[in-house]
């Protein structure tokens, strides 16, 4: 047998899933002694309530996501003209009239760090950077320099700089590889 | 078919990557003396064939190699590199050869794909 509040019964035909949340309001209301009794009677309806707060509808506002998105390709492809000028003005900067000492190590660490620091403050989402330089000495030696990746040729992508003046030549690479 | 390990997240081996870098050097340049006209074969098979073995290893990975090599005549060198990455899976290894007349330093960066 129904409860009094019957207006919960003629809610329900007319409205569904949103009188249903209302009626698990006015049930709490009530008392206990007659829930139990209810959950006798109508045991398809109530138990589905009870018993599944899922049902409950979720409000979604537009710009929103009731889950995380998988975002499989960029929104803003990483720029490589803007990424070189950016290693061009840190290197020259950096280097300049250097010349070549034991201590270019602590100089090339500093500059892959400086790239890198350069390259994050873009702030390019979902991109993941690596940094690499090569400072050498001019010396009458030949050095060649070959890179090749295993990527996604449409999300990733490298920016490179060739420094030189009388004394060194640095190579500076960023690569930039998207997280999908 | 190599298969992929999905569903658990593999960390990169760096040891296993520089074991196969290795092999691939020495069967590239292994014995041989510097050559200024086949310079750029050695370089880009060595990449090509670094690559071709990591990738047989099966893993989620993208990965990046990089060679350089340089004759030996008292000039330097230094290489550095600075990566902003997951430590937790993404990783690198740098392997240094060298023989009479050149050397050779190759760089492998894995940064992990997920499935």
């Amino acid at each position: 047998m129904l409860p009094r509040s019957s207006v919960t019964c003629s809610d329900r035909r007319g409205f569904g899933r949103e009188s249903q949340k209302s009626r698990v309001t006015i049930k709490a209301e009530n008392d206990s002694k007659q829930q139990r009794n209810r959950t006798k009677k109508n045991a398809g309806a109530v138990k589905t309530e009870e018993s599944i707060p899922w049902t409950r509808s979720i409000t979604i506002h537009p710009g929103e996501s009731a889950w995380r998105p998988y975002q499989t390709a960029p929104h803003r492809r990483f720029p490589n003209e803007l990424v070189r000028s950016v290693m061009k003005s840190t290197v020259d900067a950096r280097l300049g009239c250097l010349e070549y000492t034991a201590s270019c190590s602590a100089v090339a660490t500093e500059l892959s760090d400086s790239i890198k620091d350069a390259a994050k403050r873009l702030s390019y989402e979902r991109y993941k950077l690596i940094s690499y330089v090569a400072i050498g000495q001019l010396r009458d030696s030949d050095v060649t320099c070959s890179s090749r990746g295993v990527w996604c040729p449409a999300a990733d992508t490298f920016t490179e700089y060739v420094f030189k003046n009388e004394h060194l030549f640095a190579l500076c690479i960023l690569f930039a590889v998207y997280q999908e | 078919m190599e298969e992929y390990h999905s569903g658990d997240e593999v960390a990169f081996n760096p040891d296993e990557a520089s074991n196969a870098v290795k092999e691939c050097i020495e069967g590239v340049i292994g014995g041989v003396d510097y050559n200024q006209n086949k310079v750029n074969q050695w370089t880009a098979s060595i990449v090509e064939h670094s690559l071709t073995q990591l990738v047989k290893q099966g893993k989620p990975f993208k990965y990046i190699v990089n060679c350089a090599v340089m004759q030996k005549s008292g000039a330097g060198l230094h290489t550095a590199n600075s990566c902003y990455w997951d430590t937790t899976t993404d990783g690198s290894c740098t392997v240094r050869w060298e023989n009479r007349t050149m050397y050779c330093v190759v760089s492998v960066f894995a940064v992990a794909v997920a499935l």
